[in-house]
C-alpha cells in the first residue's frame, strides 16, 4: 500500500502544475453540476411544500399562477377580488374544514402589508402540522393582533427593518414605487416566529384595519361594518381529506361549482406550481447541460492530463518495471492516481458548490422568502458522487492501459 | 551456483533475422566477480536482459539461483528480478520524480524487503552521499547518481548484481571509485557480480574477465563475418 500511495503521489507531484489545474477544472464543473441540482431539487421542494400547508386558494377570476404566487409567495398582485358574501357561501360548505380571508395589495418598505383574519395565528398551517408561534425560541414575541390599527411582522421583516415590539409603520397603499402612503400609523404587537418560507417576508393586519386606512374611498372604508358589500383578495382553505394528501372526490365537484361561477375560482397550489416548474423547467434543462458540457471537458482534460503525463514518464515506468513492479501495480497507480485527481476535484467542488448555493440562497430568499440549506444535498447529488468517481476512473482506463503495456526494453536504452 | 545457462538460444523476431545469442553452457558461482567484454553489437546488453527475465530465450536453460525462469510467468519473474537481481544501467539510472533517498526506498518497497530509514540514510552515509539524499536526479552529477544506483542495486541484498557499462558516462577518475564501490558493496552483501565495460582500466580491475565472444557462438560468428 505504502509503495502505491507513494507512487501515485510522486506521479502527481511531478506534474503539479497540471494536476492543480486538473482538479481545479473537476472542482468546476462539479460546483456547477451540484448547485444546479441542489438549487433545483431544493427550490422545487420548497416551493410545493410551501403549498401543502394550505390545501387550496379561493381567489378572483384570472391566471391560477398568479393568484397563488401572491397568496402564498407575496409575489405579483392579486388579478381582482371577491365578495365576502360568496367567500362565506364556500367556506360554509360541508367539505371546507376552515377557511381564513385575506386582502393584499399593500406594502412597506418592499415587504406585502396583508390584512388577514386573527384565525391565522391560531389555526392556519402553513407547512404540514406546523402552525405560527411567537415563542422566543423559535426568534418570535409578542403576541397576534386583536384590535384595530396593531400588526403582526414576519421574522425577515423584523429583522431586515430593525422592527420590534411597539414600533410603528404607515402600510403604501400599493406594491409599486411611487404609491401613495397611508398617514395611519399601525403598531407592531408580535413578530412571528421564523418558519423558512415566504410568511416571513410580510406583515399583517386586521382585515378592518384595512379597509378604514385614510385614503381608500367611502365605499372601501363601509366595507369595515358593512359585511353585504365587503370584498376581499382571496382565501386560504383547509379542504376535507380522506387520507394524508388525498382530497377527498366532492373536491372536484366544488371546485367545478365555484371555477363555473362568475365570482371566483378554486386553486390548487399542488396542481398550479408544477405547472410553474413546467414554464420554466427548460431553464433547469439549459443549466444542466451547461453543467454536463463543462464535466465532460473537465474529464477529457482528466484524461488529456494523464495520457501525456503517462508517455512523459515511460522511462521511470519503465524502471519501476524492471525493478520488479508488477504491470499490475503500474496500471492501478495510473487509475489511482485518476481518481485522487477526481476525488480532490469533487471533494473542491462540493466545498464550492455549497459557496454558490448559499449565494444563490440569499438572493432567492431576499425574492422570494424561501430559506435554502447550502448544508443540505439532495439525493440527486449523492447519486452524482459515485458516478463523477466512475467517470474519473474511466478517464484514467486509456492511460493506465498505456502504462500497463510500456515496452521496458524500448524504453531503458541507454541515452547518449 | 548464481547461474547456470545451457544451450540458450536467442534471436530477434522476424524471419531471416540473425541469432544474437548462442550460448552452449555459462555458468557463475556465488559471491564471484567478473567483467565481460566485447564489441557493440555483441549481443551483452541482450544476454543481461534474458538473465534478468525481461527478454525470453527461443529455446534453453537460464537457471538462477536454482530456478529455470523461463519457465516462470511474467509475474513470478517481476517478484523473482525484484528480490534477486540488482541492476545498474549506463546511464538514467533514477526515477526523474523521486529524489536520492526515495529512489532506494521504492527499490525495496517492490522487492518487499524490511528496511528502516536509518539504514538507508547509513549507506548513503556511507557512499559520502547522505547530504544529497532529498536531492532530485538532475540536482546530482552522473558519478552520485550512479553510486545512488550502486546502493539501490545492493540494499535489497540480491544473489545477483548486473552492471551494464555503469561507467561510460564517467572520467577515468570516477570510473575506477565507482568500480571500487561497486565490488566492495556487492562483497558485503555475498552479492555475484557480472559486469559489461568496454574500458580495459575497469576491466583490468577484475581478476576474471570474460571475451563475451567466448561464451557466445552466435557473438563469436558475428565478429568472424565481420573480419
Amino acid at each position: 500500500m505504502k509503495l502505491y500511495m507513494m507512487m501515485i503521489s510522486k506521479s502527481i507531484k511531478q506534474h503539479y502544475i497540471s494536476s492543480i489545474l486538473t482538479i481545479f477544472c473537476v472542482a468546476l464543473s462539479t460546483a456547477l453540476l451540484f448547485s444546479t441540482i441542489s438549487l433545483r431539487q431544493q427550490t422545487h421542494e420548497n416551493f410545493t411544500q410551501t403549498g401543502i400547508g394550505i390545501d387550496a386558494v379561493l381567489g378572483p377570476k384570472g391566471s391560477p399562477l398568479q393568484i397563488v404566487l401572491n397568496a402564498v409567495y407575496h409575489l405579483e398582485e392579486m388579478p381582482g377580488k371577491i365578495k365576502w358574501d360568496y367567500y362565506k357561501k364556500v367556506a360554509a360548505d360541508p367539505l371546507v374544514i376552515s377557511a381564513v380571508p385575506f386582502c393584499t395589495g399593500h406594502s412597506y418598505a418592499g415587504f406585502r402589508v396583508n390584512a388577514i383574519d386573527a384565525d391565522f395565528f391560531e389555526n392556519f398551517e402553513y407547512a404540514p402540522c406546523r402552525k405560527f408561534s411567537f415563542s422566543e425560541s423559535g426568534g418570535g414575541r409578542g403576541r397576534a393582533f386583536s384590535t384595530h390599527g396593531e400588526a403582526v411582522i414576519g421574522s425577515s421583516v423584523a429583522l431586515e427593518l430593525q422592527m420590534n415590539i411597539g414600533s410603528e409603520f404607515s402600510p403604501v397603499c400599493g406594491v409599486n414605487q411611487g404609491d401613495p402612503t397611508h398617514d395611519d400609523r399601525i403598531k407592531v404587537v408580535g413578530i412571528l416566529a421564523a418558519t423558512a418560507t415566504p410568511y416571513d417576508k410580510a406583515i399583517y393586519i386586521p382585515l378592518k384595519t384595512f379597509y378604514s386606512l385614510s385614503g381608500h374611498s367611502n365605499d372601501v372604508a363601509a366595507m369595515t361594518i358593512d359585511e353585504s358589500h365587503r370584498e376581499i383578495s382571496g382565501a386560504y382553505l383547509k379542504l376535507k381529506k380522506i387520507r394524508e394528501n388525498t382530497l377527498h372526490p366532492g373536491i372536484t365537484g366544488l371546485k367545478y361549482n365555484i371555477n363555473q361561477s362568475p365570482n371566483a375560482q378554486l386553486v390548487i397550489p399542488n396542481e398550479t406550481l408544477p405547472k410553474l416548474f413546467n414554464i420554466i423547467g427548460w431553464v433547469d434543462s439549459v443549466l444542466l447541460m451547461i453543467s454536463i458540457t463543462v464535466g465532460i471537458m473537465s474529464m477529457l482534460f482528466l484524461f488529456s492530463t494523464l495520457f501525456n503525463s503517462t508517455q512523459e514518464k515511460k522511462r521511470d515506468i519503465a524502471l519501476i518495471r524492471f525493478l520488479g513492479a508488477p504491470r499490475k501495480l503500474v496500471f492501478m497507480t495510473v487509475i489511482g492516481e485518476s481518481l485522487t485527481l477526481a476525488i480532490s476535484g469533487l471533494a473542491l467542488g462540493l466545498a464550492l458548490s455549497r459557496l454558490i448555493v448559499s449565494i444563490a440562497a440569499d438572493q432567492i430568499n431576499i425574492e422570494t422568502g424561501i430559506r435554502l440549506s447550502a448544508s443540505y444535498i439532495s439525493p440527486g447529488e449523492i447519486r452524482l458522487i459515485p458516478a463523477i468517481l466512475l467517470i474519473g476512473a474511466i478517464a484514467g482506463l486509456i492511460p493506465a492501459i498505456n502504462a500497463y503495456k510500456t515496452n521496458i526494453i524500448k524504453h531503458l536504452k541507454p541515452l547518449s | 551456483m548464481v547461474i547456470k545457462i545451457e544451450n540458450l538460444k536467442m534471436k530477434f523476431p522476424g524471419a531471416g533475422s540473425p541469432e544474437i545469442l548462442n550460448i552452449n553452457r555459462f555458468e557463475l558461482a556465488a559471491s564471484s566477480q567478473i567483467a565481460i567484454f566485447g564489441k557493440s553489437g555483441s549481443g551483452k546488453t541482450t544476454f543481461f536482459n534474458v538473465i534478468s527475465g525481461v527478454l525470453s530465450p527461443a529455446s534453453g536453460l537460464v537457471s538462477i539461483l536454482g530456478t529455470d525462469i523461463t519457465k516462470l510467468k511474467e509475474h513470478e519473474l517481476d517478484n523473482f528480478r525484484s528480490k534477486n537481481i540488482g541492476y545498474i544501467f549506463q546511464n538514467l539510472n533514477l526515477l526523474q520524480g523521486y529524489n536520492a533517498f526515495e529512489n532506494i526506498e521504492i527499490s525495496l518497497l517492490v522487492a518487499k524487503t524490511k528496511y528502516c530509514k536509518k539504514e538507508i540514510y547509513e549507506n548513503l552515509e556511507s557512499i559520502g552521499m547522505a547530504q544529497h539524499a532529498k536531492k532530485r536526479p538532475h540536482e546530482l552529477s552522473l558519478g552520485q547518481q550512479q553510486r545512488i544506483a550502486i546502493i539501490r542495486a545492493v540494499m535489497k541484498k540480491p544473489a545477483l548484481i548486473l552492471a551494464d557499462e555503469p561507467t561510460s558516462s564517467l572520467d577515468p577518475h570516477n570510473s575506477a571509485l565507482i568500480i571500487e564501490l561497486l565490488k566492495k558493496e556487492a562483497r558485503l552483501m555475498n552479492s555475484a557480480l557480472i559486469i559489461v565495460s568496454h574500458e580495459s582500466d575497469i576491466i583490468s580491475m577484475f581478476e576474471r574477465q570474460v571475451k563475451f565472444c567466448d561464451i557466445n557462438k552466435a557473438s563469436y560468428e558475428s565478429e568472424e563475418q565481420s573480419e
